[in-house]
């Protein structure tokens, strides 16, 4: 006679539980969900947008990299605050200039509702060599390759920029960018590069500054 | 809960905030509602509020590797960061 095995109903329960850590069920939810950042500048609540020119610790050889830098982000920046951007000029002769309020305040005639772009930026070049190997075809059943040195042109832009409101000359927003691009035509201008590069960090300065929201993770539980 | 999270896959977050209130009302040590609220008011821009889910939800199930990580995400986006470089979760906790 076969013995009958018989479970209290806490047993049972308990043993359905243990079962379930033991085979790891899933009691959360791995989602991706589009999150808001929280935005630093709020272009609908701006009424006046001003320019500087950009602190370059070094001049890039053939390119007026100053003037280039205003025209971008002149054109770029008066796409989200839909108003014309006005240009000042300013002396950069100290490191501690970005956190003078009182200066920022001036420059903007304490304007209320008025934001400040400024910032420092640098661009560099760089040709260097790579070893690459090349299919040179089969020669009867071996296929027979080949090394060889290519050149690759690298450029960098190195960039902080600072969003200050004219009204308090206080910084509302700064951080540092460094975006690199590399071409394999070792005649590539660097003109294009700089606009490249600049395409690039215009999405992270507005995703940075706008609040624009993306896909980040994150868990929802169940019990 | 199950309800919440039934609304929050159709993107009906109005909907999940509702039922995870109402998973609170019924229980208001529950650290996964407390958890979920805070998810659904980050997707909002509810900054403030969800900052309050996450430490409750933290005060109850401080041990709880999820909470943490998504508190830590939570931060890093505060903050402007990028959140793939967040702590990933070591182990689900049952």
């Amino acid at each position: 006679m076969i013995p009958q095995m018989r479970l209290r109903p806490t047993r049972l329960v308990l043993a359905v539980v243990l079962t379930c850590a033991a085979c790891g069920v899933d009691i959360s939810n791995q989602v991706l969900l589009d999150i808001p950042s929280p935005a630093a500048v709020r272009p609908d609540q701006t009424e006046a947008v001003l320019l500087t020119n950009f602190w370059l610790p070094q001049e890039v050889k053939g390119l007026d990299l100053g003037r280039e830098l205003a025209e971008f982000w002149a054109a770029e920046l008066a796409v989200p605050f839909k108003m014309p951007v006005a240009e000042r000029e300013v002396k950069f002769d100290r490191e501690d200039i970005f956190s003078d309020e009182s200066f920022w305040k001036e420059l903007a005639g304490g304007r209320p509702k008025s934001l400040i772009l400024t910032g420092r930026a640098g661009f560099s070049q760089e040709t260097h060599k790579v070893l690459r190997e090349v299919d040179k075809g089969s020669v009867g059943e071996s296929f027979t390759r080949e090394k060889t040195w290519a050149v690759r042109l690298s450029f960098t832009l190195e960039t902080h920029l600072y969003f200050i409101a004219g009204e308090t000359g206080r910084i509302v927003k700064d951080k540092e960018f460094k975006e690199t691009m590399t071409y394999s035509n070792p005649k590539q201008s660097a003109l294009f590069a700089l606009h490249d590069l600049l395409l690039q960090l215009k999405m992270k300065v507005f995703r940075d500054a706008f609040g624009a929201s993306r896909l980040q993770e994150r868990y929802l539980l169940r019990q | 809960m199950t309800v919440g999270l039934w609304a929050s896959r159709q993107q009906l977050w109005d909907e999940a905030i509702y039922r995870w209130r109402r998973a609170l009302e019924a229980d208001p040590r529950s650290a996964a509602a407390h958890n979920n609220l805070a998810v659904a008011y980050e997707t909002k821009g509810l900054w403030e509020e969800a900052r309050k889910e996450y430490e409750a939800a933290l005060a109850l199930a401080p041990q709880n590797s999820l909470i943490q990580s998504n508190f830590s995400r939570f931060k890093m986006n505060l903050e402007g960061r990028e959140s793939r470089s967040a702590e990933p979760a070591k182990k689900k906790i049952p």
